[in-house]
């Protein structure tokens, strides 16, 4: 890919990210007055999000790892 | 004489360890699931904790007792602890099936887990006797709840290691049984200081 074409994606790229909107906070109650209650909600909503993959990934590599031993 | 495919020169599939078995044991297979189950139902738990201490204006509370960090902060060594003689004892079973050491080593473990559950009931009664309640406010019963619903599943998980023990007394468990058993007591081991940390020190 030449230098120019690569400035050009880039450039592309940078407009993109500049054009997304800011963050949308639709939930009603996941604010307070408090400045700690934001952090725990998102802190909270990506633990709940991400534990059960990896959870499930975790034990796709030991049946995997089990598998290859078999083997 | 006429060579049949399979024939003694031959390894067959069945010749292979395990070959034509599952992968993992249906009852290793099963505690997993289980226990994959029970991370999503503490996470649940320890994330209504963590928001209410959040909306809270003061965490404790004014006028509540603290748990002792301290005894505490020991009690998680001996559950720690705990989790070695197991790991030996599950060692010298798959080894040399079953043995006095293996026996000795469970039976220390299960010590450990019954001094860990004692300390715990001392605690408890104590912050009682000081009149955290699980109604005395929020602190209170995200408290009772989280340590409570851990205090619980260690009774469960020493219960399962007193009947391998008697198995092993009795003659043997199966080697899955007692794989099976060990992932759950390493569940309980392994939260607790989670808990520990997000309960006691924050």
């Amino acid at each position: 890919m030449s230098a120019r074409r690569r400035a050009r994606l880039l450039a592309s790229a940078l407009g993109l990210a500049a054009m997304l909107p800011g963050r949308a906070l639709a939930c009603p109650i996941c604010f307070s007055g408090k400045a700690d209650v934001l952090p725990a909600y998102f802190g909270t909503a990506a633990l709940l999000s991400l534990l059960p993959l990896a959870l499930l990934g975790g034990i796709l590599l030991w049946f995997r790892r089990h598998m290859k031993a078999r083997d | 004489m006429e060579e049949i495919a399979g024939g003694a020169g031959e390894p067959t599939a069945a010749d292979r360890p395990h070959a034509g078995g599952p992968v993992v044991s249906s009852s290793a297979l099963g505690m997993l699931i289980f226990v994959s189950a029970e991370t999503m139902f503490f996470a649940g738990l320890l994330s209504a904790f963590v928001i209410g201490k959040a909306n809270a204006v003061g965490w404790p509370p004014l006028g509540q007792p603290r748990a002792s960090v301290a005894l505490t902060g020991l009690n998680t060594l001996v559950l720690l602890a705990s989790a070695v003689p197991l790991f030996l004892a599950h060692r010298s079973f798959t080894r040399a099936r079953p043995t006095n050491r293996t026996r000795g080593l469970l039976a220390a473990a299960i010590a450990l887990g019954g001094a860990f559950l004692a300390l715990q009931g001392y605690e408890w009664a104590r912050l009682l006797w000081f009149g955290l309640t699980l109604t005395s406010s929020s602190y209170g019963s995200f408290f009772y709840l989280l340590v409570g619903t851990h205090a619980l599943h260690a009774i469960a998980a020493l219960l399962a290691l007193g009947w391998v023990e008697r198995r092993l007394r009795r003659g043997a468990p199966s080697a899955d049984a007692f794989w099976a058993v060990q992932i759950f007591w390493y569940f309980v081991v392994g939260l607790w200081p989670i808990l520990y940390a997000v309960a006691y020190l924050t």
